[in-house]
């Protein structure tokens, strides 16, 4: 009874208060921890920055593209062990949360969300991606998370005989906004630079400092913009399947209300649409949860750690939330007033 | 008990003997604790301790400049000289003595009496000028400079370890030139001196042919030092530069005893920190060892190793303050055409409000 209760508790909660938390805690221990002596680890599957100086740990990203340049022979000898390491330390974190290190803990994306807040505090409109550009652009992070791998390789191998110049040594770092605006946050200007060593530099800095200035832009007129095209976010589906933390969706409760659809930052259509799929999360979602939150079905919508249910979308909990009253509540301020039926009849 | 104090023995012989070869060198970077008692001037930003800098030429200057011009008119002579008279004397430079390769954390220390060693400041024309070790808490080498050009200080120690005479050769090259004096002499640079009368191994920096008494070197410029063994040129001699943030390297002479290194920069300064005069320091050394039988203090040795040392500075590359420029007006162009897109997109997508109206009369 007593489960019960605590899981009605939780059912009924507002997550997305406790995930505004999360992030400002993620994004202060991923930008000062260093300063506090924290060290994580240097393979995480977020924005941790190396670049920036407090950071507590580094980018799983930034490590693999290090450990690509390198030849084919090296590749398949002990060095390769490495990279499977690095990859295994990858994934013993990214199993935990799924895309939940997107929605809650990457600092990159925190930042996305106040700019959210910033602009409907100024009371500015958002756009969205129409059905057909959607479509187009997703394939962008998949294009980058496939150049990052590729692109360091060809530096010590050659594709086709064209050898690549040494400047495109960590050429998605290169053009990461999280290089250039997360150390801003501990005072560091340094990254603001185009670096004339040669014209591979050039370009690849002139390209960072554009990115990040249409990341701030973009963030300002849509929601988590730049999460759509990030490699990371495309790595992190290809492991999805084998994480921990799910969400599944129960398509015979949905009554494709579209609330779901309406409520998601990124845009994600499938998630009012596909009643067949039980496993929801698709390559875009960040697991903030925003969806469950918002279906008013009992249990269309679920949140699952290794099978164990955290989060269910319920009546309840979708009233309390919308409207701030319990349903029993909501029913009876609806209801007509007796006393007022029997005069009129 | 009876180990370990044989252990600390052992240790204590092995510290000693890693000590007798700890490179020694002259910084012009005061310890912390005199930091606010010495002052940088001039464009190489030498430091002089405040109390050696004689404040009557700065309290009375007006007066004294008009006061020497009028006597040097008199006389005929360089009315600089005659100024330097009133001011009250020059300013005594000074150098301090450290230990250890790294600039960052090498220790400041002080000679005992129990150390063979010797100073030598050489003035630009090759003669001697005084030069004094005042000792203390650490010890540092005091001097005036009154020519305009390089001076050449030597610091050398004399140690026997084993069958080896190890000689520490300290040199520091000072360039005496200020804007204030003016230019009456011609912008171009002096030969480079070196004395083999004074130290047998010695680096020597080569002139660049463009020069002059304005010039100084920057990170990303190339500079080509010269082994020297009693002044002729020495192939092979290890020459290891060691910069103030820990970049690291060794080359080997070559048929000339030259080798060319280039102080790289690898970062970028803050923003907050944009100063193009800021001077990052460097600590050359390098390794030299003769076999030669002699004897020292009445005890044969078959080697000598010389431990030659020099540091001087290195100001940041101007093309990095080009590069942050650049990044911030890429930046800002596309953050304004960013907006300025956006802006014309919505604008463009607005429709116009057109009233419909249906008449009635006419349906039927």
């Amino acid at each position: 009874m007593q489960k019960l209760k605590f899981k009605q508790y939780i059912d009924n909660s507002n997550v997305s208060r406790f995930r505004f938390w999360v992030q400002i805690i993620s994004f202060f221990i991923f930008v000062y921890g260093g300063y506090f002596f924290i060290e994580i680890a240097s393979r995480l599957p977020i924005f941790s920055c190396p670049y920036v100086q407090g950071s507590p740990g580094g980018c799983y990203l930034i490590g693999v593209q290090h450990e690509l340049n390198t030849s084919w022979s090296s590749l398949f000898s002990f060095r390769g062990l490495a990279i499977l390491t690095s990859l295994a330390t990858f994934l013993v974190f990214f199993i935990f949360l799924n895309k939940a290190w997107c929605g809650f803990v990457c600092p990159l994306g925190t930042l996305q969300d106040w700019i959210t807040k910033l602009r409907k505090f100024l009371g500015f409109s958002f756009t969205r991606y129409d059905e057909m550009s959607f479509k187009k652009l997703k394939v962008i992070k998949y294009m980058l998370l496939v150049l990052l791998i590729l692109i360091p390789l060809g530096i010590r191998n050659t594709f086709f005989g064209i050898p690549l110049p040494h400047g495109m040594h960590t050429p998605f770092c290169q053009i990461c906004p999280a290089r250039i605006i997360l150390p801003l946050f501990t005072g560091d200007t340094s990254q603001i630079f185009i670096d004339f060593t040669d014209t591979t530099t050039i370009i690849m800095t002139s390209l960072g400092m554009m990115v990040a200035a249409i990341f701030l832009v973009g963030s300002f007129v849509k929601k988590r913009f730049f999460c759509f095209f990030c490699p990371m976010s495309a790595l992190h589906f290809i492991f999805s399947k084998i994480s921990l933390l799910r969400m599944t969706k129960d398509g015979d409760k949905c009554t494709r209300c579209g609330n779901c659809y309406r409520v998601c930052d990124v845009g994600i259509r499938e998630i009012a649409d596909d009643v067949i799929s039980k496993n929801i999360v698709k390559d875009d979602c960040m697991l903030c949860v925003k969806c469950v939150e918002a279906c008013p079905e009992d249990d269309c919508l679920k949140i699952s750690f290794a099978g164990i249910p955290l989060f269910n979308a319920t009546q309840e909990g979708f009233f309390k939330r919308y409207s701030g009253t319990s349903l029993t509540e909501y029913i009876k301020s609806i209801e007509p007033n007796k006393e007022q039926e029997d005069e009129s009849k | 008990m009876k180990k370990t104090v044989f252990i600390l023995i052992i240790f204590s012989i092995v510290l000693t003997k890693v000590q007798a070869q700890e490179v020694i060198w002259l910084s012009n970077t005061p310890p912390d604790f005199m930091k606010k008692q010495v002052k940088s001037s001039g464009m190489h930003r030498w430091s002089a301790i405040k109390q050696d800098r004689n404040n009557n030429q700065y309290t009375n200057k007006k007066k004294n400049y008009k006061k020497s011009d009028k006597d040097s008119s008199k006389t005929g002579t360089n009315n600089k000289a005659n100024r330097r008279q009133y001011y009250g004397g020059s300013t005594k430079y000074v150098q301090w003595i450290r230990q250890g390769s790294s600039i960052k954390n090498a220790s400041y220390i002080c000679l005992d009496d129990s150390t063979d060693y010797s100073i030598t400041l050489m003035s630009p024309v090759s003669k001697k000028e005084p030069i004094e070790l005042i000792k203390g808490k650490t010890c540092y080498l005091k001097f005036e400079m009154n020519e305009e050009g390089y001076y050449n200080a030597y610091l050398i120690i004399k140690k026997p370890v084993g069958d080896t005479l190890y000689i520490n050769i300290a040199k520091t090259e000072l360039l005496n030139h200020s804007c204030r004096n003016g230019h009456h002499k011609k912008l171009e640079a002096r030969p480079v001196m070196h004395y083999p009368e004074i130290t047998d191994f010695e680096i020597i920096r080569k002139r660049h042919p463009y020069e002059d008494y304005h010039y100084f070197s920057v990170s990303g410029g190339d500079e080509k030092y010269q082994a020297l063994f009693k002044g002729k040129a020495v192939e092979g001699a290890k020459i290891t530069v060691n910069t103030q943030k820990g970049w690291r390297n060794t080359v080997l002479t070559d048929k000339n005893g030259e080798v060319d290194i280039q102080f790289i920069q690898d970062y970028f300064s803050n923003w907050q920190e944009l100063n193009r005069r800021k001077i990052h320091y460097y600590l050359l050394e390098a390794d030299y060892t003769v076999k030669q039988d002699i004897e020292y203090k009445a005890k044969p040795y078959h080697y000598i190793h010389y431990k030659f040392t020099m540091s001087d500075g290195y100001r940041p590359a101007r093309t990095m303050y080009t590069s942050m420029v650049w990044g911030l007006i890429v930046f800002l162009l596309v953050t304004i055409l960013s907006i300025s897109g956006i802006f014309i997109y919505k604008e463009r997508r607005k429709r116009p409000y057109k009233e419909l109206e249906f008449n009635e009369k006419l349906k039927d």
